[in-house]
């Protein structure tokens, strides 16, 4: 026995604790560890979705969601996203008058609100949530904002790049992105020219996008930004163009290698750097394990990630099947984004809005703007989702969806809890407000009607939850599957569904996940 | 309404309302011991009140430059009249409606400051704004609002409502991040109510738990000394 035993030892000297682990296999997947697996790669998994992963070992699970990855939505995109010929956009030469520029921002926020609602609709329907969660991922990693861009026509086909390549090859994705015109606009590539270099994509190339801060030097910026310029884009087809007129065709050093490069051999390079892998799959790690990555973990999957040439799913299959994705300190350990919030209750409770981007619009209230990220870094995230103003928005929010399936209870309540205050209906219907009032009072009733749009029947839930015949026993069932870790309080009520859903939902710990 | 019955307004709003505030003013008795139990070098008997207005404003005919020949070229219908103008020196002057704040001025307690700006800009308004925030370098992005810094380094005394209320926007601005004890309403009567669904119990068992259930403290505590009472003459979006 004793040889056995150290030659065993000899065998994984060196090889940390946790890929022995995993080496070993795991024990097949309980509900919990279900649950966790999918409330993290996708949004508000039901029982029955719990259900299906249950008995798997973590390789097959994790297998079956990278499968089952799409590179396609599934909901049909708004009409406009079809067009092809000149970007409508009244440029600073065009001599366009007050009224036509009001014209076009005033078309652009309202195609933004409808990309917005496509997008929340897909979260909701398609049958792969991570394809979601990862284009989501890129694009809080390669940020551009509709607050800069404007054109929501260059945000949607930015999104379909993003989803393309969300579960591809992170080499392929970052050279498609590089030259996607949102992202042109967005990092001023256009303004990049031979003798008058624009150095913010070069910067964020770097900083945010690949190797991660303190990993190149300011002369390593300006030399790539010279191998960038003339990356520009078409005016009239709005697709990405070269204009080798104004490329710098002289040569640069970037980290240490000289040649006359282009911008794709600059992208070339940062990918050849160790650091690249190891700051996405930190990235990586915090989306999907905690907020603390364990950094022999991270070079230990990184170095696999870069060896299979930047294969998403490689990285992702690595996390999905590691001891520190299942340990007890990661669970619950994840702020839920807004959303996550907002997409994740709605799944969870089988709400199908009939009008999505009310939806949308109250994520952004709680302070996560699809398509426009506050600024280059993307949304910080964790516990920066979560201050006064936004907890008590989500708050109400979820408060709001679990009134009650009783409308008089809703009439009954004082008019100033619903979510828009009431409007001076007689005002606005005699004119007597200004237009930009009058507009806004508008759209807020009809994001009110959107809401209301949502039926919760919790006896209906409740039943698919749980088939216990036992209150305490339904209450536990239900607990279960909607929280990542025990209560704070100890739940109301737990023989009225509904009262027993209100008060788990606006427990802390379903603002976890 | 006029603006100093603006703030007269808000200004018995906050008293109303104890220590809420970005420094309390109130001196009540147990704020007077609070005062003594602050970190030394923080005073905190005087109120500070920011007021931001959000929107386009013409700067060049709020301060007016009205010694200057280019301004009155460029701006042949614009330009306010030299004699209309409330001068503050002999080059720059306040827009007439201005003038009540002439004597305030006089008394050197207020200041003007143009011109703000930062290195190569990139011309967003939403980075203007963080910067002014945040207080970060131009190339800098920072979490943490200047207020929130600050009071990181002297802490409020844990007896006051909140460190800092923010009025009529739910963007908590330079109060923003990590630690302040800010809240944000726009009335209070609606805040007092949604604070019902604040609930600050049971222990942390995570960074991230430890931080909601802080969040939820820091609600109750600022809800516990709001006066419900208390209505806004003036209408927050």
């Amino acid at each position: 026995m004793f040889p056995r035993a150290f030659t065993f030892c000899i065998l994984f000297a060196g090889v940390s604790p946790i890929a022995s682990a995993s080496a070993l296999g795991s024990a097949p997947l309980s509900y919990d560890d279900a649950r966790h697996l999918l409330n993290r790669t996708g949004f508000g998994a039901t029982s029955s979705e719990i259900e299906r992963y249950v008995g798997m070992s973590r390789e097959q699970a994790a297998r079956k969601l990278l499968d089952g990855a799409r590179t396609t939505a599934l909901t049909p995109p708004p009409a406009w996203t079809a067009e092809v010929g000149p970007l409508r956009y009244p440029r600073p030469g065009d001599n366009a008058s007050q009224m036509e520029r009001k014209l076009f921002q005033q078309e652009q926020v309202r195609e933004g609100l409808e990309l917005r609602g496509w997008w929340l609709s897909e979260m909701l329907a398609t049958p792969s949530p991570l394809t979601e969660r990862m284009t989501l991922f890129w694009h809080n990693h390669f940020v551009s904002s509709q607050q800069k861009v404007k054109l929501a026509l260059l945000m949607y086909r930015q999104n379909v790049t993003l989803r393309a390549h969300a579960l591809g090859n992170f080499g392929d994705l970052l050279h498609a992105v590089a030259r996607d015109p949102a992202m042109v606009i967005y990092l001023d590539s256009a303004q990049n020219r031979k003798g008058t270099p624009n150095e913010n994509f070069a910067r964020e190339v770097m900083e945010l996008f690949t190797l991660g801060e303190g990993r190149y030097a300011e002369q390593d910026i300006k030399e790539a930004a010279r191998a960038f310029t003339g990356w520009s884009i078409d005016r009239d087809s709005g697709r990405f163009m070269f204009r080798p007129f104004i490329h710098d065709d002289g040569v640069k050093t970037v980290l240490g290698k000289s040649g006359n490069f282009d911008g794709d051999e600059v992208l070339d390079i940062l990918l050849a750097q160790p650091a690249t892998a190891e700051f996405v799959v930190r990235k990586l790690w915090r989306e999907f394990v905690s907020p603390d990555p364990d950094e022999q973990e991270v070079s230990r999957i990184a170095r696999r990630f870069r060896d299979a040439r930047y294969d998403i799913k490689v990285a992702l299959n690595d996390i999905f099947t590691s001891d520190a994705f299942y340990a007890k300190q990661s669970r619950a350990s994840l702020v839920k984004s807004p959303i996550d919030l907002v997409v994740g209750t709605l799944r969870q409770f089988n709400m199908a809005p009939s009008e999505p981007t009310p939806f949308a619009v109250a994520a952004a209230g709680m302070g996560q703007n699809l398509f426009s990220p506050p600024n280059v870094k993307g949304w910080p995230g964790q516990e920066t989702w979560i201050n006064t103003s936004s907890l008590l928005a989500r708050k109400q929010f979820l408060e709001r969806l679990f009134r009650g399936d009783d409308p008089s209870r809703m009439a009954a309540l004082p008019r100033t809890e619903r979510m828009v205050p009431e409007m001076p209906r007689q005002a606005l219907q005699q004119g007597e407000l200004d237009p930009e009032k009058a507009r806004q009072i508008r759209f807020l009733r009809a994001m009110e009607r959107g809401m209301q749009s949502v039926q919760f029947d919790s006896a209906k839930w409740m039943s698919q939850v749980s088939s216990a015949p036992d209150p305490a026993r339904r209450a536990a069932d239900a607990e279960r599957v909607l929280l990542a870790t025990a209560p704070q309080a100890e739940p109301d009520a737990p023989g009225d569904p509904l009262a027993l859903v209100r008060s788990l939902v606006l427990d802390a710990a379903y603002q976890l996940k | 309404m006029s603006p100093t019955s603006k703030s007269t307004d808000r200004r018995r709003f906050l008293k109303r309302a104890g220590g809420l505030a970005v420094v309390a003013l109130a001196p009540s008795a147990a704020t007077r011991v609070a005062w003594a139990a602050a970190p030394s070098g923080a005073d905190y008997r005087k109120l500070l009140v920011l007021i931001e207005l959000r929107g386009g404003n013409d700067g060049l005919n709020t301060v007016v430059p009205y010694a200057s020949s280019t301004y009155y070229a460029l701006r042949p219908k614009l330009a306010i009249a030299r004699d209309q103008v409330a001068k503050l020196s002999d080059s720059a002057g306040l827009h007439p409606a201005l003038e009540p704040l002439l004597p305030i001025w006089n008394q050197r307690e207020l200041a003007v400051l143009q011109g703000v700006g930062y290195p190569s800009p990139n011309l967003s308004h939403f980075r203007s704004i963080e910067i002014w925030d945040t207080a970060s370098r131009s190339e800098e992005y920072l979490q943490d609002g200047w207020l929130t810094r600050t009071f990181s380094s002297a802490p409020t005394p844990r007896s006051f409502a909140a460190d800092g209320v923010i009025i009529g926007s739910p963007d908590l601005g330079p109060l923003a991040g990590g630690g302040t004890r800010a809240i944000a309403l726009a009335n209070t009567d609606q805040f007092l109510r949604q604070a019902r669904l604040a609930a600050a119990e049971g222990q942390a068992r995570n960074k991230a738990l430890a931080h909601i259930l802080k969040v939820e403290a820091d609600i109750m505590q600022a809800a516990s000394h709001l006066n419900a009472n208390y209505a806004f003459r003036t209408e927050f979006p």
